[in-house]
């Protein structure tokens, strides 16, 4: 079971991250920055990706 | 007709996985035999494929909802930026390349102190894990497209592939090129995450619509292989100092 949750969501550091993210999203989304976030979203995904590459 | 924006990330990622479930079921068929091997295979197989229709007609049930639209987009993501960093670390060479022949002589050295009702049980959970990721991108990339079964194709075309090039070779097929195939893979998983994701959160967000998808391919893509450039810059900077 836990190798299956495991590649569901991975570990606890890319789940707080990927939460992170979407949290981030919907906050840019509901104040107006919709626009922005689909700039801002990406970027923060590769930096997170770049970042996870060095753990 | 076959959705190929979805079939081709499905039979990349489905082959890395197949590659990785032969191994262990040639190294287990050499100490059990090959029909058991299989036997054992082949359960775990029908096992993922009820997986799938089971959790694909739950999922389809609420096909076009929001909230599955933000489910299947975070699953992507957490899924996704794995693969991706993986790909970067290996490229950087902070990870070492994934070696099927090491994981066969690994796996045949341990595979000599077990029994064969062990033997049988490690193919079967082998195969089951690595198709695990295959349920998880049939499923998600499926439910989202309007051609669902083009996801199932392309994990049974990778599968008949792979079991085709293993039957021919006899041997582990550690010439894939694996890593190669995670990059463009996870490049794609994560752009499928991320535009499903603020879509479902904003909808009409992307100004280039459905186009955008391929636009956070090549930002990911090439984003991802910059990164790796850094990094291994950065790595052969410290071995020097």
């Amino acid at each position: 079971m836990n190798a299956f949750f495991k590649i569901l969501f991975g570990d606890i550091y890319n789940l707080a991250f990927v939460g992170c993210v979407v949290a981030a999203a919907a906050a840019m989304v509901h104040f107006g920055a919709g626009r922005e976030a689909v700039y801002a979203v990406p970027a923060l995904l590769l930096a997170g990706a770049g970042w996870f590459a060095t753990r | 007709m076959t959705d190929w924006t979805i079939f081709v990330p499905t039979f990349l990622a489905a082959t890395v996985e197949w590659v990785e479930a032969f191994t262990i079921v040639l190294a287990v068929s050499l100490s059990i035999g090959w029909p058991r091997a299989l036997s054992a295979a082949a359960s775990a197989l029908v096992f993922l494929a009820a997986m799938t229709v089971v959790t694909g007609g739950v999922l389809n049930l609420g096909a076009g909802m929001t909230a599955l639209e933000l489910l299947i987009g975070v699953l992507l993501l957490l899924f996704g930026v794995r693969w991706l960093a993986k790909a970067i670390a290996r490229a950087a060479g902070l990870k070492a390349f994934h070696d099927e022949d090491k994981e066969f002589a690994e796996m045949r050295d341990a595979l000599g102190h077990g029994d064969r009702h062990a033997a049988w049980l490690i193919a079967f959970k082998g195969v089951m894990l690595e198709g695990l990721e295959v349920w998880l991108i049939v499923v998600a990339l499926g439910v989202k497209s309007s051609h669902p079964f083009s996801a199932i194709e392309g994990a049974l075309a990778a599968l008949a592939a792979v079991v085709l090039a293993g039957a021919i070779i006899r041997a582990p097929l550690a010439k894939v090129p694996e890593n190669a195939i995670k990059f463009v893979v996870g490049a794609m998983i994560v752009s499928f995450g991320t535009f499903w994701t603020l879509e479902a959160l904003s909808p009409g967000v992307w100004p280039a619509g459905d186009w955008t998808l391929l636009l956070l391919f090549g930002f990911y893509l090439m984003g991802g292989l910059a990164a790796a450039s850094v990094l291994r810059a950065r790595r052969a900077r410290e071995a020097l100092s």
